[in-house]
């Protein structure tokens, strides 16, 4: 069945008003359509709605939303933020800035600290090494411990002039 | 697939040992991982998961994870074969939904078990009986170490361990501890737990995980946050809230005893009394009796009955497990009359 309003999309939303409780009149419009005519959505928990709630808030400005899927798989970030699931690997790539923000919701952190495969590499260990040693730099600077400081200071130092170590 | 040899027991979790396991049921970790260069499941055509589904279970073999692995493969098995490995805990319910290329490999004693093509490429799960967060750490620290020697997994410096859904990026792990807790249920405080659990920014799940309703007053604490903590330190942060609910359960009971014996002995005896008598009943009432069952073992007013059994008729009295045991299917009726026989016979022989 399409949708009444724009008899393009698919009616997923059946709406039966009711005036005095007599049965008044059935519509059937699609997600896009109900909502402009302002029918209240049958709230469901799923989990992908849920996520959407974190996502929404910060794209007030629709041109915000990343446009380009992803060359790969060919997912959308609105899409994305439909289903909850992304579609391969590289979209943490593609749309890395708006990850960020909602990991950092959702996480509070947008940064890996824990475990890193062997096979990944020394580099990869190393670059995960210096940037925990650079937060652990920002919290000394914040605390005024400045003795801490200039010691993390000297290991990053260290790090970068001898990578191999 | 034929997993029938396990129809009468449950897997090692469920054996009721293991520290504080009054209390706590089991200990639960896994890992989500994916393989590099390969489509997340859910964006995957048929051919694409076929191909992701041979390379790990090649994986799983080469790394020789644990003794005496199988592959159930869900693509092709029975509807109840599936019901039967969720109520075992070894694969979630959507996962036995799909009919793409899919499956589980489960070793032995149930403790490893690593299903392929659920959210994730993998989702490697050790499951141990009582608390024993730290032994299951290390276990499936190793599991996953022996498995990536073979794999490839997908991986960025910055995310950690990339998955299908941002809520298990980073470490791709997620803890859960199970719990007990019958009298916080029975004397209404369980409340005041979740509402301190929560502000912990860990969850409260059912029996069978996110969505599901408790039975049994089975309840599960688990982490959410997976980015920016190591895995230890999530690991920890669970440990360290699990302690106080344990003695805040055993204080409840301990006082219902002192101040309430009658009526606590009363309630345990007549769950007794209906489970050795029934001659038809459902799974839920099943569970409900089971749990005040389980409580009174635990406080000695009943002495004749071991716990491994009592933990075990939870499992074994679900549907699927029923109807594997009769090795046939059972309308609904039908089963609550084989059900209530199998427990009396079960509680008989103690």
């Amino acid at each position: 069945m399409l949708c009444q309003a724009c008899n393009q999309n698919p009616a997923t939303v059946h709406v039966t008003q009711m005036v005095k409780g007599q049965q008044k009149e059935e519509m059937h419009l699609c997600e896009a359509c109900a909502k402009q005519e302002g029918v209240a959505l049958k709230p469901t928990l799923s989990f992908s709605e849920l996520l959407s709630g974190f996502i929404a808030p910060q794209f007030a400005d629709p041109q915000q939303v990343p446009k380009k899927p992803c060359p790969n798989c060919g997912i959308t970030y609105s899409i994305f933020s439909d289903i909850g699931r992304l579609g391969c690997p590289n979209d943490y790539e593609v749309f890395q800035r708006t990850l960020s923000a909602l990991l950092d919701k959702v996480h509070r952190s947008s940064q890996h600290v824990g475990k890193i495969p062997t096979r990944a590499g020394q580099s990869v260990a190393q670059s995960v090494r210096l940037r925990e040693l650079e937060e652990q730099l920002r919290t000394a600077v914040r605390t005024e411990s400045y003795e801490l400081a200039a010691q993390i200071r000297d290991q990053i130092a260290e790090l970068k002039e001898n990578p191999d170590g | 697939m034929n997993p029938e040899n396990n129809t009468s027991h449950a897997g090692e979790w469920m054996r009721g040992s293991g520290p504080d396991s009054d209390i706590v049921i089991s200990s639960r970790i896994r890992f989500a991982r994916n393989l590099a260069n390969h489509r997340f499941v859910t964006r995957a055509d048929r051919s694409e998961l076929a191909e992701v589904q041979s390379k790990v279970r090649e994986a799983i073999v080469k790394a020789g994870v644990c003794e005496d692995m199988v592959y159930y493969d869900l693509e092709t098995a029975t509807a109840v074969d599936k019901l039967y490995l969720v109520e075992r805990h070894l694969i979630s319910k959507e996962h036995g939904e799909g009919d793409e290329p899919r499956g589980v490999a489960v070793g032995k004693d149930e403790v490893v078990s690593i299903m392929v093509n659920e959210e994730d490429h993998l989702r490697i799960q050790v499951l141990k009986s009582g608390m024993q967060l730290t032994e299951t750490w290390a276990h499936i620290n190793e599991v996953d170490d022996r498995i990536e020697e073979h794999v490839e997994f997908a991986f960025s410096s910055k995310f950690g361990y990339l998955t299908a859904c941002p809520t298990n990026v980073g470490t791709g792990l997620r803890v859960s501890v199970m719990l007990h807790l019958p009298a916080l249920e029975w004397t209404k405080q369980l409340e005041k737990v979740f509402h301190a659990v929560a502000k912990l920014n860990l969850a409260v799940r059912g029996l069978y995980g996110e969505g599901t309703q408790a039975l049994g007053d089975f309840y599960q604490i688990s982490n959410q946050v997976t980015l920016g903590k190591t895995e230890t330190e999530i690991v920890q942060n669970v440990s360290a809230v699990i302690p106080q609910i344990i003695q805040y359960e055993r204080k409840v009971r301990e006082t219902l005893l002192v101040e309430n014996k009658q009526t606590l002995e009363d309630r345990v005896w007549r769950a007794f009394g209906m489970l050795s008598t029934a001659r038809t009943i459902t799974s839920q009432e099943t569970m409900d009796l089971l749990s005040n069952i389980r409580m009174g073992v635990n406080l000695g007013i009943i002495d004749t009955l071991e716990m491994s059994t009592v933990n075990e008729l939870f499992i074994l009295t679900q549907p699927a497990h029923l109807q594997k045991l009769k090795g046939r299917t059972l309308p609904n009726t039908e089963r609550d009359v084989e059900r209530a026989s199998f427990i009396r016979q079960r509680l008989e022989e103690g």
